[in-house]
């Protein structure tokens, strides 16, 4: 079976019927996935920020995390997907890890729109 | 019923599909080199990340409550790339229908 086929035999429930997992030592690797994309990120910010438009990108983050905090607490309580308890920081919010809202939620939408606009500056100069 | 597969559809790429009936139309050439450019680079390398994700334990899947598909890509359940794969297009049909709705004529924008 596969890794991810043998850990799906691991998942448990919680006294309040949540799904857990824990797979281990503790090596918050989740958080720092972050770290190279933010990286990566920073010199594509300073490339393209004049051309990005902040409002829309901002009303983006915005609808990114009122659409996928419910979705993800809908889907973490039905088991769609589980986190390993020794790869998360630990803080939640409603159930969720907090690296979802301060993180992946938040950047993500921001540097798929300066990719965006890193090609659209180069097509603005053909 | 396989609830995580009809979340991802409802929640990415039915509003993919609706936003583009909208705001498609509206983009210049360039703007839609650009989107399908953005799409090319993100879909190998959000394909890529699940794998380094899974592969370092950071979460797992539960039939107990949903089934899933049962259609897997060395080992890694199919939903899981209709969501990654469906958030990309989102992320950039919302930013450019804000964009569009904020500042109406193409004139008026950044380029």
């Amino acid at each position: 079976m596969s890794i991810p086929e043998d850990d799906e035999q691991d998942v448990t429930t919680d006294a309040s019927g949540r799904f857990t997992f824990r797979k281990g030592k503790w090596a918050p690797l989740w958080a720092l996935f972050m770290v190279p994309f933010l990286v990566i990120a920073l010199p594509l910010y300073r490339f393209v920020r004049a051309e990005v438009d902040w409002a829309a990108a901002w009303i983006t983050v915005i609808v990114f995390e009122a659409l996928l905090m419910p979705v993800e607490w809908y889907s973490l309580g039905r088991g769609h997907w589980v986190y390993n308890e020794a790869r998360i920081l630990g803080p939640k919010v409603f159930g969720i890890p907090i690296e979802e809202p301060l993180l992946y939620y938040l950047f993500s939408p921001i540097i798929i729109i300066c990719i965006f606009h890193a090609f659209r500056k180069r097509e603005g100069k053909v | 019923m396989p609830r995580y597969f009809i979340i991802t559809i409802l929640v990415f790429w039915l509003p993919v599909i609706a936003l583009s009936f909208y705001i498609w139309p509206r983009l210049s050439a360039p703007d839609k080199k650009a989107f399908w450019i953005s799409i090319l680079v993100l879909t190998p390398a959000t394909f890529a990340m699940e794998y380094v994700y899974i592969w370092t334990r950071i979460w797992t899947f539960s039939q107990a409550k949903d089934p899933l598909l049962g259609i897997r890509l060395w080992g890694v359940p199919i939903e899981e790339f209709s969501f990654w794969f469906g958030a990309s297009p989102f992320i950039l049909l919302v930013y450019l229908t804000a964009r569009r709705l904020i500042h109406g004529d193409p004139a008026h924008v950044h380029t």
